[in-house]
């Protein structure tokens, strides 16, 4: 008995240990960006390294709104900057639509595929292609078609590329979720009278909402945290926050506090979304349900 | 509600034919089933039917239209699927009044509707909750529910009672049936369980490979079946099946076994051709325990016992199998010594190669 007893509690604490272990890899980095958006330049690398600021300060997220503001003497470093407003607007404008866009498309092309065969078997094996070059393989001739067509330095720009870019993960992420749906249920509804569009919104949908929710977290942070083709196809107007976060290096270094206090943001709004989507994730998985 | 009549249904999937020309017409308020083994094209004919197919041949009528062109969705067609498919999501309210709302009938009548056919499927209680948390016979109502609440033309039912426990899935098949009898409501109900159909239509057509075997009342496909297929697979134990040799002695024709003969007598036997097989069901054997003329001796093998019924399965002299079902009185086991003794009026003759009966009932 006892010996048992003794062995439930070190698996217990094994457990705990390796948990924490895990959090902790995982955890590290984000406090550290954490804690030195809340340090002054002189602490941003100093060694040895503090987890706690010895001086706490708050003008790190200042000077991101007020360039040039005097305070903590961050701001005279990055005077050149851009406030951050316009990056963060355009991320807020170009990353929802763009992952709206992609759900849509990849998701009725998803069902189309499925349900239809359309555009026969290989088309979501061909749509996949556009996945397996690296982006930049792309952006010289996007530069040349957007440049013609006076898109360079615009949201619409991203959010057609973006949209572009992600397509194909919509699309084989909610296939399988469609899948799922027992095609008996669709004809079901069909012979109660439905039209395929009134399926595909009462039945269909609402049984993969969970799989839509998912992927569209999944796409939302692809595309929030995209930097490549923004840095190439966005000068000024245009800008996200990932460039953004780029422009904090000058001349006698980086900015590190700045771009610290930046990612933290930046991250707000992925947090939010997750947060809410959360319970999308978990519930929405009720097939199996249609036969013991 | 309506009449249904098909004609020359064939349908191929690839290589495969499905359908091989199927044609029936069931009548306005009749249950007819259609029974034959997995694969036999029940569930391709019905889905023609629904719309939810389209035949490679052959039309279907509604009442007096042809519905060939008709959307699935407008030809009032209501099907209870093999695997039920309801809608998860919904409570079994919603389950029900989904083709009542799409038809925009009033609330109000919606309501009653559904209320009075779950009152008749005695499922009041479940209304609010969701498909997932029902038993079987449970989600079994509600589907039959869904497809009887709107009144449709015909109601067509995939082997909706399969994979249910033996007695639940007797009790369904009586309700079906009272259901059936009080709505008189034309179905068409798809099996490979011959006692289901037996028990419910009023009419069967068996199917084999795509192709219709025999149609008629189940006493009709009981006492005489058109071919071996349809008398094997009505009846349970199922028939048995002698191969046996025809010969002319003397212008009287005998039926040649190792281990019998029969002596034919009648009209018309001289087109017989020389190899046939002998069938006689089960019942149709008796027990004798002494010799008397005519008797095979034969030997006890296996013994079930099945309440008041015993089923033998009887070794002849040269080794043939017989099954044969005994009721009540004397306990046999194996290895006991018998006589038994064939109803020739209940017997028949088959074509060995074609299945077809040639003979019977009664040689």
């Amino acid at each position: 008995m006892e010996s048992r007893r003794l062995r439930e509690f070190t698996d217990a604490v094994l457990r705990w240990l390796a948990g924490i272990i895990v959090c902790a890899i995982f955890l590290l980095p984000l406090i550290w960006v954490l804690s030195i958006s809340f340090k002054p330049p002189e602490e941003w690398i100093a060694y040895p390294p503090r987890l706690i600021p010895e001086k706490i300060t708050t003008s790190n997220y200042v000077v991101l709104f007020q360039p040039g503001n005097p305070v903590g003497g961050v701001g005279a470093m990055v005077s050149a900057a851009e406030p951050v407003t316009r990056a963060f607007i355009n991320s807020i404008i170009v990353v929802p639509i763009a992952t709206a866009a992609s759900l849509v498309i990849g998701f009725l092309a998803a069902y189309a595929t499925t349900r239809f065969q359309a555009g026969g078997k290989s088309l979501p094996l061909f749509v996949l292609t556009t996945r397996m070059f690296p982006p930049v393989a792309f952006a010289v001739p996007l530069l040349v078609y957007f440049r013609a067509l006076g898109l360079i330095d615009t949201q619409l720009a991203l959010i057609l590329m973006y949209t572009g870019f992600t397509i194909a993960f919509s699309l084989w992420m909610t296939r399988g979720f469609i899948e799922g749906v027992p095609k008996s249920i669709e004809e079901a509804a069909i012979l109660d009278g439905a039209s395929r569009w009134r399926v595909l919104f009462t039945i269909t949908l609402p049984l993969v909402k969970g799989g839509l929710a998912a992927t569209g977290l999944f796409v939302f942070i692809l595309n929030w945290t995209e930097f490549l083709l923004a840095q190439i196809f966005t000068s000024r107007q245009a800008i996200t926050i990932p460039v953004q976060v780029s422009h904090y290096v000058g001349a006698v270094g980086r900015f590190y506090g700045p771009m610290a206090a930046l990612g933290v943001v930046a991250s707000i709004p992925v947090v939010v979304a997750g947060y809410i989507i959360q319970r999308h994730l978990v519930t929405g998985f009720t097939f199996g349900l249609v036969r013991e | 509600m309506a009449s249904v009549r098909v004609e020359g249904l064939r349908k191929a999937f690839g290589d495969t034919e499905a359908l091989r020309g199927i044609s029936f017409e069931v009548r306005d308020g009749e249950f007819f089933s259609l029974l034959g083994p997995p694969g036999a094209g029940k569930t391709t004919t019905l889905r023609i039917i629904a719309g939810l197919e389209s035949p490679d041949e052959g039309r279907v009528w509604l009442g007096e239209e042809i519905v060939d062109r008709v959307h699935p969705k407008d030809r009032d067609v209501a099907m209870v699927f093999e695997d039920l498919a309801l809608y998860p999501h919904w409570s079994a309210f919603d389950n029900i009044a989904h083709p009542l709302k799409l038809r925009k009938v009033p609330l109000g009548e919606i309501e009653e509707r559904v209320r009075a056919i779950a009152g008749m499927l005695k499922i009041d209680h479940l209304l609010d909750r969701r498909p997932g948390t029902f038993s079987g016979g449970e989600r079994r109502r509600v589907a039959i529910g869904r497809a009887l609440v709107r009144r449709p033309r015909v109601l067509l039912l995939d082997q909706p009672l399969s994979d249910l426990d033996a007695k639940i899935r007797q009790e369904m098949a009586g309700e079906l049936k009272r259901l059936q009898a009080e709505t008189g409501q034309t179905m068409i109900y798809a099996t490979h369980d011959y006692e289901e159909a037996v028990s419910m239509a009023d009419r069967i057509m068996v199917i084999h490979q795509g192709q219709e075997e025999q149609t008629g009342a189940p006493q009709a496909l009981y006492r005489e079946p058109d071919s071996s297929f349809v008398a094997a697979f009505i009846g349970s134990p199922a028939m048995n099946f002698v191969p046996c040799k025809v010969e002319r002695a003397g212008g009287e024709l005998v039926l040649q076994h190792r281990a019998f003969t029969l002596s034919l007598a009648g009209e018309g036997l001289l087109s017989l051709p020389d190899e046939v097989l002998l069938g006689i069901r089960p019942e149709h054997i008796r027990i004798e325990a002494a010799r008397t003329p005519g008797a095979l001796p034969a030997e006890v093998d296996i013994v079930q016992v099945l309440g008041e019924e015993q089923v033998l399965d009887l070794r002849l002299e040269d080794g043939t199998t017989l099954k044969a079902i005994v009721v009540g009185g004397v306990e046999l086991k194996a290895g006991d010594p018998l006589f038994i003794r064939l109803e020739r009026e209940r017997a028949f003759l088959f074509d060995q190669v074609s299945g077809r009966r040639i003979l019977g009932p009664g040689l």
